[in-house]
């Protein structure tokens, strides 16, 4: 303002424009104080808004993948609960079966293989298990169920040894890799692809019932009720007593190998916590208002407003008019 | 000097002072009204009072110029703030990065849960907020465009009549002048009528004889010299994307019949409101719809190219108003971009299987979703662009541009708006009412008016002493 000369609009009008400005700087504090939250983001982001945005992504991501590793250790606690059950009924039975039909405890053999076949049932049965809807062992096909009943395992099976050639070992081709188990038996599908995490780290697969170490299992416990009806029963229980022991630690294995990819995907929601973190603190202190700064602030602005509410009504009456009467 | 001459000099006096004190009563009234400029007593040679406004010639052309930048900024700034809304803040989950971040959260979930229905709808509802949302960005732009086009008209229109009104005020300033009556209301009015156009259009005032003002742009166009040049324009009320002033589709400005380039920044009536609105018209808007036009295209492409279930040619999830993709044809897909029928709430699985797909596959295989999900995180360039990224940082990165466009044209706005009312403020306070000024000659016109009277009584007592001989 040019000074020595005035009017009564430029005041009028310079006081309004003050008080306008002071309200709206304190409402913008208020705000702030009470949402924690900076109001303007562009200029708390110094105008990298992308930058924001990309650590935005990356929270969302890193909450994404954290749920997928959740869902699939569910997933494997259970496949793997599974698997203990699959590795008890299979455990002691096979040696013992061994044992028995090496020493001629024939009797005992014989309640062993009779044993072995009722279990086959139960193998079944959970590997058949479900949990949440979806098949646990039936690969991409969660629908399930993943194998057919022991009773029409065992009918196609013995219609396989039937119609096979003299000499080969029909039990074996029946459960090898493109046999009638996995063509006939096994209702479930190929793992489909499990995808990645978005750092890249692939997350694992779950065995299916179509897997070697339960084929093997299967395998066993299918001999040993065959031995039953078997020429040769002894012999037979010989045989199958060793697959099932093998079975077991095949199953093991199995299980191992599921162990060691929770282990891993463990690790990774370490990783990724410890980025949570360090990515939540980078974005509070770009986004996040501090209440000490922003109360000092607020009330530096209310002084200012005060101020100038008083020199309003002192100005307005300093007026030749309130002295000419 | 005779008796009858004093009296009827003190008589003089008198209708003076009354003159004054009325001048002195119309300011106070009018101290606080804008556009007001105070009134001064002029006492001529022979005692006669005439009025004059106030008024300081290079302040108020400062302060017209000031006015015509801040209300282009003020333009130029809703638009880019409007322009910065249609995509959001990118933090904002309602915004469009907002929810392509929901996409890649939907298609990653369903990824671990391939047959679960519900992930299923998820993942298309995130699909279809996506496609709404860059139809939704490319509706506001579109409104952007056409309201700065409905703006343009509109202050054409006024322009016209603002240029024919100040041609009338100037002849009936120049009428009563002649007769020596009173013309200040009438320059207020006029002098408020080029505020107005000087918004529009920053202008020189060239004073002419008897009171008459010629008018050009500053940078020389005749807008008032003795006739009025008329500008024209046409609006045009639905603007597509691919409508331009270049392909003849959009009207241009004509002064006086002839083309009067504008919005290049070079014009002979650029600087104003005016300009503002066809640049927003012409360059802004096109070219973030452009941008946004070859978000959606490349987001379209990607879902298309990882569709396995797809032949070569046949169209995607993605299609530009019911038809397959035109790499051809990008100009206005933002606007167009539907769903492919074939995906539905209820066919959502194809999100699972493919678009392709006849029937739902196996419930639990993920590769077709694994694939869609990688579609978007991989890096490539956009149509027309150099820069490989991720499809959600090319949207950010475009964002973030707008919104700090807009900021900048804020701040340019309030850094104008600033100028503009401090020289507002300069000019009321030189060419304003000052209360305490008036009071203060209101006394010593009472002072005159007193010392008149009693020249006249003193007058009127010799009379009578000459009567008394």
């Amino acid at each position: 303002m040019i000074s020595g000369i005035r009017s009564d609009l430029t005041q009028m009008l310079a006081l309004q424009r003050q008080s306008r400005e002071l309200s709206h700087a304190l409402d913008i504090a208020t705000q702030e104080l009470s949402t924690g939250r900076k109001q303007d983001l562009v200029a708390a982001s110094e105008g990298n808004l992308a930058r924001l945005h990309g650590m935005d992504t990356r929270l969302a991501q890193i909450a994404s993948d954290q749920s997928a590793i959740d869902l699939f250790d569910r997933r494997a606690e259970l496949a793997d609960a599974a698997l203990a059950g699959v590795q008890e009924m299979l455990d002691p039975i096979g040696t013992e079966m061994q044992a028995a039909a090496i020493n001629g405890d024939a009797a005992r053999a014989r309640s062993l293989a009779t044993d072995a076949a009722a279990r086959m049932e139960g193998v079944i049965g959970i590997l058949n298990s479900t949990t949440g809807g979806r098949a646990l062992f039936a690969g991409a096909n969660t629908d399930g169920p993943a194998i057919a009943t022991a009773d029409t395992l065992m009918t196609v099976l013995r219609a396989a040894i039937a119609a096979a050639p003299e000499g080969e070992d029909a039990v074996a081709t029946f459960f090898a890799d493109g046999g009638g188990y996995e063509t006939l038996i096994y209702a479930g599908a190929e793992p489909g692809a499990a995808g990645s995490l978005s750092t890249g780290a692939p997350l694992a697969n779950m065995p299916t019932a179509n897997a070697p170490e339960i084929r093997f299992a299967l395998e066993g416990l299918a001999r040993a009720a065959l031995s039953l009806t078997a020429d040769d029963p002894v012999a037979r229980q010989i045989e199958a007593g060793a697959t099932l022991a093998n079975a077991g630690r095949e199953v093991i294995a199995l299980r191992e190998g599921l162990g060691a990819d929770r282990y891993r995907l463990e690790i990774m929601k370490d990783v990724l916590k410890a980025e949570e973190t360090s990515t939540s603190l980078a974005r509070a202190s770009i986004t996040s208002a501090d209440p000490h700064e922003t109360a000092a602030r607020l009330q530096g602005l209310e002084a200012q407003l005060q101020a100038l509410y008083v020199v309003t009504a002192r100005l307005s009456s300093l007026s030749i008019v309130n002295f000419m009467r | 000097m005779s008796l009858s001459n004093a009296l009827s000099l003190a008589s003089a006096g008198l209708a003076a002072s009354s003159k004054s004190a009325q001048v002195a009563s119309e300011n106070v009234a009018n101290a606080l009204t804008e556009g007001y400029a105070r009134r001064e007593v002029v006492r001529g040679p022979d005692g006669t009072v005439t009025t004059r406004r106030a008024e300081d010639v290079v302040l108020t052309a400062a302060r017209r110029q000031a006015t015509s930048g801040a209300e282009g900024a003020r333009v130029t700034a809703e638009a880019a703030d409007r322009i910065a809304g249609a995509l959001g803040l990118p933090s904002d989950p309602a915004s469009l990065s907002g929810r392509m971040d929901a996409l890649d959260q939907a298609l990653t979930s369903l990824i671990s849960t391939p047959e679960s229905r519900s992930l299923q709808r998820g993942a298309f509802a995130a699909l279809d907020l996506a496609v709404t949302g860059i139809r939704d960005a490319a509706s506001d732009l579109r409104a952007v465009r056409e309201d700065a086009d409905t703006a343009i008209g509109a202050m054409v229109t006024r322009l016209n009549a603002a240029i024919e009104d100040v041609h009338k005020l100037n002849g009936a300033i120049v009428g009563k002048s002649v007769a020596r009556a009173d013309t200040a209301a009438l320059e207020d009015q006029r002098d408020r009528l080029i505020d107005e156009i000087s918004g529009m259009i920053p202008l020189r005032v060239v004073d002419r004889e008897d009171g008459n003002v010629a008018l050009f742009s500053i940078r020389g166009a005749v807008l008032l010299d003795g006739r009025p040049e008329p500008f024209g324009f046409t609006p045009t009320a639905t603007i597509l994307p691919e409508m331009s002033q270049e392909g003849g589709q959009l009207s241009g400005l004509t002064l006086s019949g002839r083309d009067a380039r504008i919005g290049d920044g070079r014009g002979i009536l650029g600087g104003g409101a005016l300009e503002a609105a066809f640049v927003i018209r012409d360059q802004t808007v096109p070219q973030a719809t452009a941008s946004l036009d070859a978000f959606a295209f490349s987001l379209a492409d990607r879902l298309t190219r990882a569709d396995a279930s797809l032949a070569e040619g046949q169209p995607g999830a993605l299609l530009d108003d019911g038809a397959a993709l035109d790499p051809e044809a990008i100009s206005g897909l933002a606007g167009r971009l539907t769903l492919n029928p074939a995906l539905t709430d209820d066919t959502s699985w194809r999100l699972r299987d493919g678009i392709a797909a006849e029937a739902p596959g196996l419930t639990g295989r993920a590769d077709q979703v694994i694939a869609l999900r990688d579609a978007l995180r991989t890096r490539e360039t956009l149509p027309g662009g150099a820069t490989s990224r991720d499809l959600a940082t090319h949207l950010a990165t475009l964002s973030a541009e707008l919104n700090s466009n807009a900021t900048r044209a804020t701040r340019d706005a309030d850094f104008a708006r600033a100028e503009r009312v401090g020289l507002s403020e300069q000019e009321a306070a030189a060419i304003g009412v000052d209360t305490d000024a008036e009071l203060q000659a209101l006394l010593l016109i009472e002072r005159t008016y007193q010392a008149n009277a009693r020249v006249m009584q003193t007058v009127d007592q010799m009379f009578a002493r000459l009567m008394e001989i």
